[in-house]
């Protein structure tokens, strides 16, 4: 079990990591999603100890990383994807890491085969895309079987078919029993593997819930209702002490759900065109909660 | 540790570029050794036959000279890599604890520089031996102050090595590293023009005087010389040696 308490990191005036508390279970892959800024990589890099707290600890089964025997074996960390000398080959690399970590070096052909860069593992990094680095780093990761996985922006640079094996592989760590945590900028992504979410913004925790929890108690879950009498609805789901809101065609009803609101219209004998509960997708959701907590923000103007 | 020393002699093996390096080191080494002695009429006004056995020895071992420039450059570049590369990252993952990271990368630098220095001494003491016998100089004899010349002449390069290395972790740049121990090592030339009674108080702390005392033949033993030397010389990388761990290990990457 990974657990993170209180964990800060200031950089001078700036907070860029502000008391966070998570605990990360296993079998789980958790979305780790916050504005540009917002403190991710930082924290990713204060689990494996690149980057020192200010304040609290990361604790991996009760120690913290640097104090770990075989810490490779406990979390295995995909930080930068070019973060790799780029005159090795891939295998090349991937025996270093396993000298030096002293692992079986078995696990290079099939981290080689599982990555898909058998083909090309004789080749120089320097010569790879992107995406064939990102899968470099996913092997690097995995080399040593660790129980948590930790990747910050693993789907950058990848391929359709890259982005399906990797969706794939998350599940099938989770389902092993592994700790998966993975950054990313794009939601589509998050939303597609996450079993959990976790938003930050400004270095502070925004958000904490299972994507199921997401779905339900969303604040952005509203019920949109069309009808033959628009003026005559919206007084009576205010009378229900709805908050309505109107739409061109219908209308945005929060606080009652959409049985309420068809019993209602069904007692006062009012045709419904359309009665749907809407649910927001994550990049709603995203923008919702970090509102106000993004440090950088570009003006939208034209160039002219 | 020993894995991680292990993986950084496999980096040498699979990388061109450090190869290159080391392969340039021992050439130039050597053709240096070979041009200062080919040269003595130009810098002595002396012919080879005309020199002692011990100027022809002394002559020829400058080319260690040239290794331990190299090393300095080498060691930099190989050090600063794992920073401007990022592959930090990945080293650090494998081994959190900064001190043993440190150590075993001092120890490389340490095995490698000695290793090389080793092969190349007795490469230019074998081409020091054969003009010594070519021209028929007499009196050549393997005593103890030889060896210890020698012993200073071997660790001549993993001193200013440990230098460098101490420097590109404390500036974590390669021109960090190269600047400090080239710094320590061309210092005491420019000491030396300063009036006598100001530089024989400062040249004696500089590792340069230090490694003149084993470098020298003596003519007899002075154990607290060479005792005093090696305290000088231990105390130029320790102390550099944990100033550079203590800025590595505040570090964040």
């Amino acid at each position: 079990m990974l657990k993170l308490v209180n964990l800060t990191k200031q950089y001078g005036d700036k907070i860029a990591v502000n008391r966070l508390s998570l605990t990360l279970q296993p079998g789980v892959v958790t979305g780790f999603l916050g504005p540009n800024g917002s403190g991710k990589s930082t924290t990713m890099k204060m689990i494996i100890s690149l980057v020192h707290p200010t304040a609290g600890e990361v604790i991996i089964d009760g120690k913290r990383y640097h104090e770990l025997t075989e810490p490779t074996k406990n979390i295995g960390t995909l930080i930068d994807p070019s973060a790799i000398n780029h005159n090795l080959t891939a295998r090349q690399h991937l025996a270093l890491i396993s000298t030096a970590a002293n692992m079986d070096t078995s696990r290079i052909n099939q981290m080689l085969d599982m990555t898909g860069l058998k083909m090309v593992e004789n080749k120089k990094v320097k010569s790879y895309s992107l995406g064939m680095k990102q899968r470099l780093g996913v092997a690097t990761a995995l080399m040593s079987d660790p129980d948590v996985v930790i990747l910050d922006e693993p789907f950058n640079g990848l391929d359709v078919d890259g982005i399906k094996w990797l969706r794939g592989l998350f599940k099938q760590l989770a389902n092993s029993g592994k700790t998966v945590i993975v950054s990313s900028h794009l939601m589509g992504e998050i939303q597609a593997v996450a079993d959990r979410v976790v938003i930050i913004g400004q270095g502070k925790l925004l958000a904490d819930m299972t994507m199921k929890e997401m779905n339900q108690k969303s604040l952005s879950t509203y019920v949109y209702v069309e009808t033959n009498h628009l003026k005559k609805m919206k007084k009576l789901l205010q009378d229900n002490l709805a908050n309505v809101q109107e739409l061109e065609k219908g209308l945005e009803v929060r606080n009652l759900t959409a049985k309420e609101v068809g019993i209602l219209a069904y007692k006062h004998q009012l045709t419904l065109f359309e009665l749907k509960t809407v649910q927001p997708t994550l990049e709603e959701l995203f923008t919702e909660i970090t509102a106000g907590k993004v440090d950088y923000v570009s003006r939208g103007d034209e160039i002219t | 540790m020993m894995h991680i020393i292990k993986a950084d002699f496999k980096k040498i093996s699979y990388l061109q570029g450090y190869r290159n390096v080391l392969l340039a080191t021992a050439v130039l080494s050597i053709l240096f050794g070979m041009t200062f002695l080919f040269t003595t009429n130009v810098t002595t006004g002396k012919s080879l036959s005309d020199l002692s056995w011990i100027e022809i020895m002394d002559i020829t071992l400058l080319g260690i000279d040239v290794t331990t420039i190299m090393f300095i450059i080498f060691t930099a570049y190989f050090i600063a890599n794992e920073f401007a590369s990022g592959t930090i990252y990945t080293s650090l993952a494998i081994t959190p604890l900064r001190q043993k990271y440190f150590l075993c990368k001092l120890l490389f630098i340490a095995k490698i520089s000695i290793l090389s220095s080793i092969i190349l001494t007795c490469a230019l003491i074998f081409i020091a031996y054969v003009m010594i016998t070519m021209n028929n100089i007499d009196g050549m004899i393997w005593n103890s102050a030889l060896m210890i010349k020698l012993f200073g002449v071997i660790i001549m390069p993993m001193f200013y090595s440990l230098l460098s290395l101490a420097g590109t972790f404390y500036t974590q740049t390669a021109s960090g590293g190269i600047a400090f121990a080239l710094a320590v090592m061309f210092t005491p030339a420019l000491i030396k023009m300063f009036p006598a009674n100001v530089s024989d108080v400062i040249l004696p702390i500089f590792p340069e005087h230090a490694l003149h005392v084993f470098t020298e033949i003596h003519s007899s033993v002075d154990t607290g010389l060479w005792l005093n030397a090696s305290v000088i010389l231990l105390l130029w990388i320790a102390i550099t040696s944990i100033l550079s761990y203590w800025r590595f290990n505040k570090s964040d990457f």
